[in-house]
């Protein structure tokens, strides 16, 4: 017991009392982790090997990837809720008091702008865009391809926007609902007109997923953190905004961004056309300003295009396109512009891309050109160490910007020190720590597995290629070809292969057959699992996969944890965070299962998007303003960095095998999901509370 | 440093009520208030699945506590407004109590006459009430909270708070253990607080280092919600309103006491007494620096909370922020002016933390003493507990 006067400094404990605190620490924080990427992880392995029955391929790394992502989460969550968010909570108390309105609203709209260069989950849209056939949907192809970084602003300026506006909301105290009112009844107008559009109907569905993807992990509880801190200060007695909703408008702002741009872009596209008028030489002038150039077209036929393809392109002249060809062996200049600063890239296209004719007529022209590279042909998969420099990086633009910029708002602006400066340093530092690890475990950890499973999902409504599994039948002869009849009498050839034990019949694929070299290659096929192909037993599946992945998906995303952290908070524990965290990953769940729906029987996205919007405003108009402040803002939050990866692994498995124009819309239904299921738990929970206040008003 | 004497009346209402009672504050012309947000817990009757599941569930509520500061001649006619106001008479819809402070570092005026004296006679009339604060790590407060509940006693509010204390003498190594707290909050009778204290003390297992601390302070008057259970009524009026009725005919609650016996023997050497608890209220950020200076000057940790403090906007003070902490420290009487001085030599009643000091009666106190313990010194002693001096 201290006696008076006493001074007490800090206490001086042994180092095994320091690990064992330590590892108690770090022994709840890990399990945290555990539990929450649990599901997701065990899910898609199961699925893997006992639904599709097919073994994990480089199991080894894909389990070390689980382990960074789970430390990595852990360090992650305690350096958002250590240093983070104290850190955007400070300057939301401290800046409306201190600041003018232009300085406040200014330093809004410089955090939101940066927030969308800082985390660019644009760049997976990108990534995803590049399936994007130009001839079915040559404006989203100009978008993605011709004008990302138009992409990029829009966004941007949407979420800036937003932030601004946020911070307006709260300093007037006005209710966000009629916001949700106006934006979403004007979003779903212009969709549905884009959806009669054939040229913009396309890029409706890339406008609401851009705006789903927009806040990550590290800008939402930024914002949140942000707009608690102004709610603390600001705003009279009995109303109810407590600082969220900045997400809300986050979400839909970038969605007008984008279709305004598109609508902007519109007139620079060309109708759609088929295939055969995009490669017919009768079009050029059309198709061109998709493309920044001719070389750009160039190298798009190129690489996408098919023989036929490529053959249109050179006016079905064989002699063009090899003089073409054999030209580009000695202009290194023009090889450049095609191909792009990266010298191996014209080899890479030769030995992966290029037909046997091509690479003979290069071969021609230049023999020694194929000799001196072929021993250097890059390998696709980059070494660990260039992971760990990428993953770096990335981490780094994420959080330091972002940070450098609060902190400078923090110390220059509003001339105020940091308070508990040590934990928030630390906080920040965990926080990239953590960020690296998790970013490194998701890129050999469950984005292989969920690309795995991904490729492969197809299989269970129809019958999928592996050519990974491909069998070299040495002295195959045609003698052994066989004849089978259907019931109408058609012919189908086949021929028997005995395979250990077993003899199986294998039907014939004439382009697999090498009659020369007495050769054939087998390539296995797998499914359907269930049903017939393209029974709706086998889609069923799919539909089933795509919602327990959503939900087991959402349960590990940091930026939900943190907005349920900071529910719990404000609402005193009576809206717990467990309870949000499942029923937005039920609704992520059920909006990726209508999003799969949309991709596999090829339903427009404005038919299930309007129905489900106007039940959310319906939903809405019946809710507290608190609750629809935390389920709008649910939306916003449950697409981040473990949810993105898996669904795009899925939409381009899908999209390949099922032939669609885009596969954009998932990320879209998966965000309106969880406004419906949060607006509904609330409202129950609100009319169990009601009922309690009623029985004591007489 | 002048010391004023006022009265603290303290609302604990149901969120839906908020708004009515704060018109009813500004028709009075109640300006300055604090507002802190708590949930509230019932019991809930379910009577399904063939009785295999428990029969009482426990429910959460939001709500919100409501402190505002009168004169000593306002308190009665403050509690008697507010529980009219409110129809606090009705069980189920909040409590309202008073607790005697003195103010040091106020600047304004408390104010005089603002309450009208109501017609008939005053609702609130228990005296012999008793408040019980304990402080628990986050998540534990349920169920220490639910044995108030059990016990038929009245209806417990919890808020959330940060505990300081041998934690904050570990460096940075703080961080790795959670510093959150629970706190609850519940006004009894005094016939069965002592008993209420001690089955809180085992359900929370209070005696064993780092689970918590409990104190007792005195309630000068008020109305305390007795519904404890939700569910469908069976009978005209339910027991709540029966005991209501028999509270207001008999005056007071001591009718009420069921037994002298003491329930749960809790070692009595443990029992601190001879305390002071002081509320440091200071714009949000100063709280844990006061506290480390306080801290310094001997006194054993502190709960911060954070509370919205609301101002007639001509009377805000300069510096003063509507984010502020409640800063709550249990001292020993004679070790008041020395933390005092070191709270005021740091500060406290400059401009950037813009603070004030309630100072209150404690009863007594419990929490694990690693002096009186058989028990080896374990290094979690006091972490989360807010040690005493």
């Amino acid at each position: 017991m201290q006696k008076p006067g006493q001074k007490k400094e800090n206490l001086k404990i042994t180092l095994s009392q320091r690990l064992e605190i330590l590892g108690n620490y770090a022994k709840i924080k890990v399990a945290e982790q555990l539990k929450s990427v649990a599901l997701i992880i065990s899910y898609l392995v199961l699925f893997q090997s006992l639904v599709l029955g097919m073994e994990i391929l480089d199991a080894g790394s894909i389990a070390l990837g689980v382990v960074a992502i789970i430390v990595g989460l852990a360090f992650f969550m305690e350096g958002l809720v250590l240093g983070i968010m104290p850190l955007g909570e400070i300057i939301g108390l401290r800046l409306p008091e201190k600041s003018p309105l232009m300085v406040v609203l200014l330093v809004a709209f410089v955090l939101g702008v940066g927030a969308t260069f800082a985390e660019p989950a644009i760049g997976i849209l990108k990534n995803a865009g590049m399936g994007v056939k130009p001839w079915e949907a040559p404006l989203l192809f100009l978008v993605l391809n011709k004008y990302p970084q138009y992409l990029v602003w829009g966004v941007g300026l949407g979420v800036g926007f937003s932030v601004l506006l946020g911070m307006l909301r709260y300093l007037h105290g006005w209710s966000l609902k009629p916001f949700i009112y106006v934006l979403v009844t004007c979003l779903l107008g212009l969709t549905g007109w884009a959806y009669l559009d054939p040229t913009m109907s396309s890029v409706s569905g890339l406008s609401w997923d851009c705006g789903a993807v927009t806040t990550g992990p590290v800008t939402v509880p930024l914002i949140l953190a942000l707009g608690i801190g102004v709610c603390r200060v600001v705003g009279r007695g009995g109303l109810e905004n407590s600082g969220f909703g900045v997400v809300t408008l986050a979400s839909l702002f970038p969605v007008v961004g984008v279709l305004v741009l598109s609508l902007g872009l519109a007139g620079l596209s060309p109708k759609p056309m088929s295939r055969e008028e995009f490669y017919g030489p009768a079009n050029r002038a059309e198709i061109l300003p998709l493309f920044k150039d001719e070389e750009h077209l160039i190298r798009y036929v190129l690489e996408n295009g098919s023989e036929s393809d490529q053959l249109a392109f050179w006016n079905q002249n064989k002699e063009e396109m090899a003089a073409f060809l054999k030209s580009l062996v000695s202009d290194q200049d023009r090889i450049r512009r095609i191909f792009g600063e990266d010298p191996a890239g014209f080899s890479r296209w030769l030995s992966r891309k290029a037909t046997s004719q091509q690479r003979d007529w290069v071969l021609e022209a230049r023999a020694e050109l194929l000799a001196s590279t072929q021993g250097q042909i890059p390998e696709a998969m980059s070494s660990f160490w260039e992971l760990v420099h990428r993953n770096i990086l990335i981490s780094f633009q994420a959080v330091i910007p972002l940070v450098g910029f609060l902190l400078f708002v923090l110390l220059l602006v509003l001339r105020e020190r940091l308070p508990q400066a040590d934990e928030i340093l630390l906080g920040i530092l965990m926080a990239l720590v953590g960020m690296v690890l998790f970013n490194i475990g998701m890129d050999t950890g469950l984005t292989s597995l969920g690309n795995q499973v991904g490729e492969r999902l197809p299989a269970s409504f129809k019958s999928v290629a592996l050519p990974e599994q491909k069998v070299i039948l040495e002295g195959f002869d045609e003698k052994a070809i066989q004849t089978a009849i259907d019931e109408h009498g058609k012919e189908h050839r086949f021929f028997y292969w005995k395979r250990d034990d077993k003899i199986l019949a294998i039907p014939l694929d004439e382009k697999n057959m090498d009659p020369g070299g007495k050769r054939y290659v087998h390539v296995p096929v797998k499914g359907p699992i269930l049903g017939k192909e393209k029974g709706w037993e086998g889609i069923l599946l799919v539909v089933l996969f795509a919602l327990v992945m959503g939900y087991g998906a959402t349960l590990a995303e940091p930026a939900l944890n943190a907005l349920g952290l900071a529910v719990e908070e404000i609402t005193v524990g009576t809206f717990r965070k467990r309870m949000l965290v499942h029923a937005v990953a039920l609704g992520v769940g059920l909006g990726m299962a209508l999003g799969v729906m949309k991709i596999v029987l090829g339903i427009p996205l404005f038919l299930l998007l309007a129905p489900s919007y106007v039940l959310a405003l319906g939903l809405t108009r019946c809710s507290s303003e608190e609750m629809v402040n935390i389920a709008w803002d649910s939306a916003g939050v449950t697409t981040g960095p473990v949810t993105v990866p898996l669904v795009l692994a899925m939409g381009l498995g899908l999209g390949g095998q099922v032939e669609v124009v885009e596969g954009f819309g998932i990320l879209a239904m998966a965000s309106v999901g969880p406004i419906l299921t949060v607006l509904a738990v609330g409202l129950a929970v609100a009319r169990t509370q009601r009922v309690s206040l009623e029985e004591t008003s007489e | 440093m002048n010391r004023k004497r006022a009265f603290l009346i303290t609302c604990i209402i149901r969120k839906g009520l908020t708004s009515s009672l704060l018109s009813h504050l500004a028709n009075a012309g109640v300006k300055d208030y604090g507002i802190t947000p708590v949930r509230t817990l019932a019991l809930h009757e379910s009577r399904r699945a063939l009785g295999l599941f428990q029969r009482f569930r426990l429910v959460e509520e939001p709500g919100e506590m409501l402190h505002f500061l009168v004169g000593p001649d306002q308190e009665e006619a403050a509690l008697d407004y507010v529980a009219r106001g409110c129809e606090l008479t009705v069980p189920g819809r909040g409590s309202v109590y008073s607790q005697e402070v003195d103010l040091l570092g106020w600047e304004k005026d408390i104010p005089h006459a603002l309450f009208p004296v109501l017609e008939g006679n005053p609702v609130v009339k228990h005296s012999s009430l008793v408040g019980i604060c304990c402080v628990l790590q986050r998540g534990q407060a349920n169920e220490v909270a639910r044995v108030a509940l059990d016990m038929g006693l009245s209806v417990p509010a919890i808020s959330f708070g940060h505990g300081m204390g041998i934690r904050d003498r570990l460096g940075l190594l703080r961080v790795a253990i959670p510093g959150q707290k629970e706190i609850i909050h519940i006004a009894a009778s005094g016939y069965d607080a002592e008993t209420l204290m001690r089955m809180m003390i085992r359900t929370g297992q209070l005696d064993r280092p780092g689970k918590g601390f409990i104190y007792l302070y005195p309630i000068g008057k008020g109305l305390v919600d007795t519904k404890i259970t939700h569910g469908a009524a069976r009978h005209v009026a339910s027991v709540e309103q029966i005991i209501a009725v028999l509270d207001e005919l008999k005056g007071d609650v001591g009718w009420r006491r069921r037994s002298h016996r003491e329930l749960v023997k809790v070692d009595p050497r443990h029992f601190l007494g001879d305390l002071l608890d002081l509320s440091v209220v200071c714009n949000e950020g100063s709280g844990k620096d006061l506290v480390k200076a306080a801290m310094r000057a001997g006194a054993g940790g502190a709960t911060i909370s954070r509370m919205k403090q609301f101002f007639e906007h001509a009377s805000r003070p300069k510096g003063m922020s509507s984010a502020r902490e409640v800063c709550d420290i249990c001292v020993n009487k004679n070790m008041l002016g020395e933390v005092l001085g070191a709270l005021e030599e740091s500060g406290l009643f400059q401009e950037e933390a813009s603070g004030e000091v309630w100072i209150r009666k404690a009863l007594k106190a419990y929490t694990y003493n690693p002096d009186h313990s058989s028990r080896p010194m374990n290094l979690d002693a006091g972490f989360s507990s807010r040690g005493m001096a």
